[in-house]
């Protein structure tokens, strides 16, 4: 038996119809939405006794059903955090409730922005959240933490988890492109997400909020929840259209006085007639009898400090090569500056996105079932990606206690030229940044094949020697020496829940996920490089199957109790098969049959376990007392016999006192408290020995002794953190705020530590060590100016996290991280915070004078030591929105405090005279005076030369050079958004139409790094951070979003 | 709940069990790579030894070092020779299978052998006797002269436990084979290497070592080319020599004109062996008189100074002896050993040499020749050129020296080492061989050549303790501080 309820929605300060609201009948999965007018029309059954009005920016509201008709005025929410939030395991809760920080974003939010890893959207959203990127890497991993780094070598990403599966988001870049090295950036796992299935995002940040995930929770949890199908008003079709042009935005400062190498040389027409064109001798002629002759630069040096542009005419690199047939043989051009040539090299990028989404719902189930497709052709020439999700969300109630679920997403991607990253020649950044000569036509360049196929590159060996020296042309870079990748991904789960009464149920989940990818790399016959071709095929799996009894009842007038017991399995298999050439390719093919050696191979398997049963009851007084206990024991299969089974507990309570203070103002007062342990395991194979094999020598086979000792002994590591926090809302939740404090510990970490080679290995698998993180996290919100047609809406988040290493073992107090490519290290020691950069530092004298020595140039400490720290000291962002009617804009603004990286780019940009500091005013000509005293107190006076002084006084002889400090403050993003109103959208065959724009990584308000985008030089999400190798330009995005609704 | 854990957590990718055979291959291997390859052999021992210059990058020609292909450097020795020569050593020792105390001498005077190149290269003072133990996380260092007797008093016990009537190794031994008699001559020759080295710092001691090693009951010393001690790199990456894998992408290296002036000045045929001629593209470039040229580079130019550049039209760049895919990375070779035996007949120790200290010095001469492919007839003129001046221990060891040089072309460490031991000049005229750094040493605790390398930076953060009292011990971490052996 059902009724039909009819009603209209409006909005409460404007009385203006609202479309697109959704209805729902409380407590079942009947819905709807309202039309074009606001008016909805809804089945409900005969019982149902409540509706739920919801819609992204308004409050929800629940109205009794009185009668047949009921009319909602929705008033607006300028922040949305009153609410239910999705806790652990998917539990829905009562924001009041719970005894820990957890902060949502709305789906829109992200969508709208259109990221191809809707990771970087959550950038100065979320207090506490910091997400490093390098948006210069299409599609480049994104790296999420909280709380600062707790595990020195492990994996401190946030755990994603997407309903209820949680999302196999590792790193398969090399250690070398980590470090900064070299290699491509084939991004994090998690960019498979489509934001447009994103209902919302909800950030677990806390241990007490994130125990039950298990140890993998550790690093918080960003809880994902994509969109349920509800009844519509119309058919139930959506389709959004999103377009963004992408362009290079910060570049390094070049100078453009110069052009590369040191001199010309003289090519004089008597020695050399076969260099000289039919009917034309040399340009230039002395009058010393020597004849007429060309100027030819120094090709082969990719450094400049060459001739000053004063349009002389030269012998461009591209004029020789007579016997092979070249057109453009024996020309000349000018030498002169070329101030555009870096960003000519790039392209105007664009991204298209497609979605459509069909749903439906009646009183028995729902279904969702969604298709989107991003083609995105990047900044650089020959780079793009191409991507499409399906997804699927239904359920059914099969009977009145039976429901079943069932989600299901299939991705797939393909990419073609993803940018070469850090120091390496498959970055053109190092060819323009760091060893390249500032006169190159980019026009010209695109010419880099003869005709007989030898490539034709500015760094040719000599004029009769087209050879590349040390460099290809960067357009050979980019196609012929490209790579592709391509992962098929499918994950999803299957739920049965049956309830045995109305307080008591059971739910059981299988879920997946698991996905193939392939990495193709090549370098083309003709590179500079030894020709070769490799292949990389991962696949991966993890299964889980998880089953709850869950009790929810109200045990009396006061106390209500919410509990469930649960146990877990999961398994997870990865299979990577790694083959690459050797010795070169004997045909133009990219195959690994086309290797001139035997190709190296590295075949890898591995499996694990983790078997798991948990616990949690959360206790009610009054609604205003809260308690929650949690308990989980994992079984490892990683760890020890005897030591791979552990415990840890949580508890939080929260108390809201709103009703002890009489004041008007107040709305909402609260305070909170938590203590949690979290448990974690080690990866596979870490307990026993077992020797690396190698490429046979001839007939005789090689195995080694792995440079890592494994340990028996390994127990299981233990982090404990507190958690206290306090929220209020006030002035009719016009002003609101959220704090916490948090103390973070982790102990008997397991770790390789770093041991001098002298011990016969570098590294040993230990339980090490003490880290500490604590911190504070705000979120302030507020809505200074409302009125009937127009608000103002501000929202602050600011977090500040204080991390020291504070124990490692007695035998060990560093561990090496990492090594840079050049010049210093990355190291986690006893006493100091994680990710210290050491190297040679200034001298200084006692009254803080850096000191110059005789020779005129810095003096540098003679032992090496801690110069900087990779950790920043605080993050936050603040959005600004404003709505009049049905427009809203919104402007993000983000920002780090502290932190500094290495710059590789800065190290050889001046080393190499490309950078605008080595062409400063005339001392090229007449030399530098380095700024310091010497040893005597007096001011130094020497001047030296300028290549002398850059040499000297740069990051690779003297390492604090080339530290910069990576704070920043950027406009990271404005969205303007328009929705239509009803009375344009009658006119239309739509329900619902709506337009946003987008601006992301607009200004770089303000930072200290002179060349590089100090926000955007994260390589991968390892704990590798703070190297940049060649940093490739930080990407400046518009676009636009059209959903429709029919 | 944990059942098939254990078996789970076994490393299926990887062989848990080795033979002594597979690890002493990759110790050899690793260990003529770490002496042979472009980063300390090409940008450290060549150069210091002057055999070769920088094309263009010329920081380490001019003594600024990269800390992480020193590091590098002393990580492999450790870790991936003497590591893995112990792991070795432990399988013969637990599984005792027919050979297992031949291969376990054997492993320990490779041990010996590395461990001299470690103390040598670092000035003396590294960790030893505490070395490669997992129970200790910080080995002390040992003082140099304390290695030393260490190193002789191991080789003593490890000659007399080589037994040719046993067997060895029947794979795995890419220098030798496994043939136990072989192993015998090179350790006697190996002691009178070591001992030679210290002769001036500690005359006795090394007068003993050499008459133990001169001993024929003792099994001899390495008496022809055939029986030098080399590694034999093979034809395809990454079994072929490492200089050979370096010069396909870049050319870093030319040879130096102090070595091709010296090799000019007395018409040494192996110029042509050693350095390819000036050529455009492979065709010889020819002088006014219709020959080969061999030019070799200033040592120690600044960048953009006039480098070659890798140009060879301008410059003589190594040639094949050394660069070839499978030209061998010599360990100690039979040239060495006369020129060893002239040292020792010429300083007049006491023991007995059969053969006067002229007839070693052409014999080593003669060998080297050999190597390089030369006849005799071009010896024989050559010899004339040079011949042996005994006009006192000083000219004397300024030619059994300066040819020693010659003939270890491509050694460039051990080459540096005997510069730095014999500081020999032109035994003709008295003039320097070597050269400084055109442009100046950019490490101002050394302007000739560096006395030493200095300690791996990461030592001070790993074994902070006994590196202090070892920095302590010798003088300071400086390329300037002398090995204790360099006395004179």
């Amino acid at each position: 038996q059902v009724r039909t309820i009819t009603g209209k929605v409006t909005d409460a300060s404007t009385s203006q119809p609202l479309p697109g609201v959704t209805v729902l009948v409380k407590g079942t999965t009947v819905g709807t939405a309202t039309g074009a007018d606001g008016s909805y029309s809804i089945n409900a059954p005969e019982n149902a006794a409540t509706l739920v009005f919801s819609f992204i920016g308004y409050q929800t509201v629940e109205k009794q059903i009185t009668g047949n008709s009921v009319n909602v005025a929705l008033p607006i929410n300028s922040q949305q955090l009153n609410e239910v939030v999705v806790t652990a395991l998917g539990i829905q809760r009562e924001e009041k409730s719970i005894g820990y920080s957890a902060q949502k974003v709305g789906g829109d939010e992200l969508s709208q922005v259109r990221e191809t890893n809707v990771v970087n959207s959550l950038s100065g959203r979320v207090a506490g959240v910091q997400v490093g990127n390098n948006s210069g890497a299409m599609g480049g991993s994104a790296r999420v933490t909280m709380r600062g780094v707790s595990s020195i070598f492990g994996n401190n990403n946030a755990l994603f988890v997407v309903d209820g599966v949680p999302i196999e988001n590792s790193n398969t870049n090399s250690t070398d492109q980590q470090r900064g090295g070299g290699g491509y950036d084939y991004g994090s796992a998690i960019q498979d997400i489509n934001p447009n299935d994103i209902s919302e995002v909800t950030v677990l940040k806390g241990a007490a909020a994130t125990a039950l995930y298990g140890s993998r929770g550790a690093n918080g949890v960003i809880v994902i929840t994509t969109k349920k199908g509800t009844k519509k008003n119309g058919i139930g079709v959506t389709y959004t259209l999103g377009l963004t042009l992408d362009k290079v935005s910060v570049l390094p400062k070049y100078q453009n006085k110069y052009g590369g190498g040191y001199g010309f040389t003289k090519l004089y027409y008597n020695e050399n007639p076969e260099a000289f064109p039919e009917g034309r001798q040399g340009a230039y002629d002395d009058g010393d009898g020597k004849g007429s002759y060309d100027y030819v630069p120094d090709y082969a040096t990719d450094e400049s400090w060459g001739p000053k542009f004063e349009g002389q005419l030269y012998r461009p690199y591209w004029s020789w090569d007579a016997d092979k047939n070249n057109p453009n043989f024996g020309e000349l051009a000018k030498w002169e500056a070329q101030p555009d040539n870096i960003r000519d090299f790039f392209e105007t990028g664009t991204t298209l996105t497609n979605s459509v989404a069909f749903e439906g719902a009646n009183d028995n189930g729902s279904f969702r079932l969604s298709y989107s497709n991003l083609d995105q052709d990047f900044i650089l020439p020959n780079s793009d990606l191409k991507r499409h999700n399906i997804g699927f969300n239904g359920s059914y109630k099969l009977t009145d206690k039976l429901n079943v679920s069932a989600s299901a997403n299939y991705v797939t991607h393909d990419a073609v030229g993803r940018p070469g990253t850090g120091y390496d020649g498959k970055n053109v950044m190092q060819q323009f940044t760091q060893w390249g000569q500032r006169q190159l036509d980019m026009d010209r360049a695109k010419n880099y094949m003869l005709e007989d196929g030898t490539q034709l590159t500015w760094n040719r060996t000599a004029w009769d020697n087209p050879t590349p020296k040390y460099t290809d042309n960067p357009y050979w870079t980019r196609y012929m020496n490209y790579q592709n990748d391509s992962r098929d991904r499918i994950f999803g789960n299957m739920t049965a829940n049956y309830r045995f009464t109305d307080y008591l149920s059971s739910e059981l989940r299988v879920s997946t996920d698991t996905y193939s990818e392939i990495q193709e790399e090549r370098t083309a016959i003709g590179s500079q490089d030894i020709p070769g071709y490799s292949l990389y095929k991962i696949n991966f799996m993890e299964n889980n199957i998880q089953g709850i009894v869950n009790f929810n009842k109200d045990l009396s007038d006061n106390f209500s109790l919410n509990a469930f017991v649960g146990a877990n399995r999961m398994t997870r298999t990865r299979g990577n098969l790694y083959g690459a050439t050797v010795d070169g390719l004997s045909s133009a093919v990219y195959n690994l049959e086309a290797s001139v050696g035997r190709p190296s191979i590295d075949d890898y398997k591995s499996e694990k376990q983790i078997n798991s049963i948990f616990a949690s009851a959360s206790l009610g007084y009054n609604d205003v007392l809260f308690l929650d206990l949690g308990a989980r024991n994992d079984w490892s299969s990683t760890l020890p016999t005897g030591e791979n089974s552990y415990f840890y507990p949580s508890v939080s309570a929260s108390y809201v006192f709103t009703d002890l203070i009489d004041a008007s103002w107040l709305n909402m007062a609260k305070v909170r408290a938590a203590v949690a342990k979290v448990g974690n395991d080690t990866d596979p194979y870490n307990t026993l020995l077992s020797y690396n094999l190698h490429q046979p020598f001839g007939s005789d086979s090689r195995v080694s002794v792995p440079n890592t000792l494994p340990n028996i002994d390994l127990k299981p590591e233990i982090t404990t953190e507190y958690e206290l926090g306090t929220e209020f809302r006030v002035f009719d939740d016009r002003l609101g705020f959220n704090f916490s404090y948090y103390n973070r510990q982790t102990e008997n970490q397991i770790l390789p530590i770093s041991r001098s080679a002298a011990t016969g290995h570098t590294y040993k698998y230990v339980n090490a060590g003490l880290v500490e993180n604590k911190g504070v996290e705000l979120n302030l919100y507020g809505t200074p100016v409302k009125t009937n047609d127009f608000s103002w809406d501000v929202n602050v988040n600011w977090a500040k996290n204080k991390n020291k290493i504070v124990e490692l073992t007695d035998e060990q107090k560093t561990i090496i991280l990492a090594n840079a490519p050049f010049a210093v290290r990355l190291e986690a020691r006893e006493g100091e915070s994680f990710g210290s950069i050491i190297g040679y530092d200034y001298v200084y004298d006692d009254n803080g004078n850096k000191v110059v020595t005789a020779g005129g140039y810095y003096a540098r400490t003679s032992e090496q030591k801690v110069i900087g720290s990779i950790l920043p000291d605080f993050t936050g962002g603040v959005t600004n929105t404003f709505r009049y009617k049905g427009v809203s804009m919104s402007a993000l603004v983000d920002f780090q405090k502290g932190g500094d990286f290495f710059s590789t780019t800065q190290m050889w940009g001046n080393y190499s005279g490309i950078l605008e500091g080595t062409a400063a005013g005339t001392i090229r000509e007449d030399g530098i005076v380095t700024d310091g005293v010497l040893a005597d107190g007096s001011q130094n006076t020497k001047a030296i030369s300028a290549g002398d002084y850059f040499y000297y006084n740069g990051g690779y002889r003297l390492n604090a050079a080339d530290v910069v400090d990576a704070s920043y403050l950027y406009l990271r993003e404005v969205t303007l958004g328009y929705s239509l109103p009803s009375s344009l959208v009658s006119k239309t065959p739509f329900n619902n139409v709506k337009l946003a724009f987008v601006g992301r990584n607009l200004w770089l308000i303000s930072s200290n790094s002179e060349h590089v985008d100090p926000s955007n030089i994260t390589n991968s999400i390892t704990n590798i951070q703070g190297i940049e190798g060649g940093a490739l330009p930080s990407v400046r995005s518009y676009g636009f979003t059209l959903t429709l609704g029919l | 709940c944990t059942d098939g854990f254990e078996e789970m957590n076994i490393n299926p990718n990887q062989p848990s069990d080795a033979t002594s055979a597979q690890l002493m291959t990759t110790a050899q291997y690793n260990f003529a790579d770490n002496i042979g390859d472009e980063w300390n052999n090409g940008r450290m021992g060549m150069y210091y030894s002057q055999y070769w210059s920088s094309t263009y990058y010329t920081d380490e020609s001019r003594y600024l070092i990269r800390e992480g292909t020193n590091n590098a450097m002393w990580n492999q020795f450790y870790q991936d020779v003497l590591r893995e020569l112990v792991e070795a050593q432990k399988i013969d020792a637990d599984k005792k299978l027919p050979g297992y105390e031949n291969r376990i001498a054997i492993a320990e005077i490779f041990k010996v052998l590395t461990y001299h190149y470690l103390s040598d290269i670092y000035g003396g003072s590294i960790p030893y006797a505490e070395a490669l133990n997992n129970d200790i996380a910080s080995p002390v260092y040992n003082s140099g002269p304390e290695i030393y007797a260490g190193l002789l008093s191991t080789l003593e016990e490890q000659i007399a436990a080589l037994d040719e009537s046993k067997p060895s190794f029947t794979s795995g031994d890419i220098i030798y084979g496994g043939d136990v008699s072989k192993w015998k001559k090179f350790a006697n020759s190996l002691r009178l290497r070591i001992a030679l080295r210290m002769i001036d710092a500690n005359e006795s001691a090394a007068v003993t070592a050499i008459s133990k090693s001169l001993n024929p009951a003792n099994g001899g010393i390495i008496m022809s080319n055939s029986e030098s001690a080399e590694f034999r790199w093979i034809d395809g990456a990454p079994n072929n020599n490492p200089l050979n894998q370096a010069f396909k992408t870049r050319i870093d290296f030319s040879v130096s004109a102090p070595f091709v002036d010296y090799l000019k000045k007395y018409n040494d045929p192996r110029l042509a062996v050693y350095a390819d001629p000036l050529n455009n593209n492979g065709t010889p470039i020819l002088d006014a008189n219709g020959k080969l040229q061999y030019v070799g580079e200033t040592y120690g130019l600044d960048a953009g100074e006039g480098n070659s550049n890798g140009n060879t039209k301008v410059v003589s760049l190594p040639s094949d002896y050394l660069i070839g895919a499978t030209s061998p990375t010599v360990i100690l070779n039979y040239a060495e050993v006369e020129f060893m035996l002239a040292e020792i007949a010429a300083r007049n120790l006491g023991v007995s040499v059969s053969g006067t200290a002229q007839e070693h010095y052409a014999k080593g001469i003669k060998a080297s020749f050999d190597n390089a492919g030369l006849s005799n007839d071009a010896y024989v003129q050559y010899l004339a050129n040079v011949p042996y001046v005994a006009t006192n221990l000083e000219t004397a060891l300024d030619a059994i020296g300066s040819q020693k040089w010659i003939a270890m072309y491509g050694q460039g460490i051990q080459g540096w080492l005997e510069r730095l031991r014999l500081d020999f000049e032109d035994p003709y005229t008295g003039e320097e061989i070597f050269a400084l750094p055109a442009e100046g040493s950019l490490d101002p605790e050394v302007d000739t050549v560096p006395f030493r390398m200095t300690y791996p930076l990461v030592e001070a953060s790993l074994n902070g303790e006994n590196y202090k009292k070892a920095v302590q011990a010798i003088g300071g971490n400086s390329k300037g501080v002398k090995a204790w052996w360099d006395v004179k």
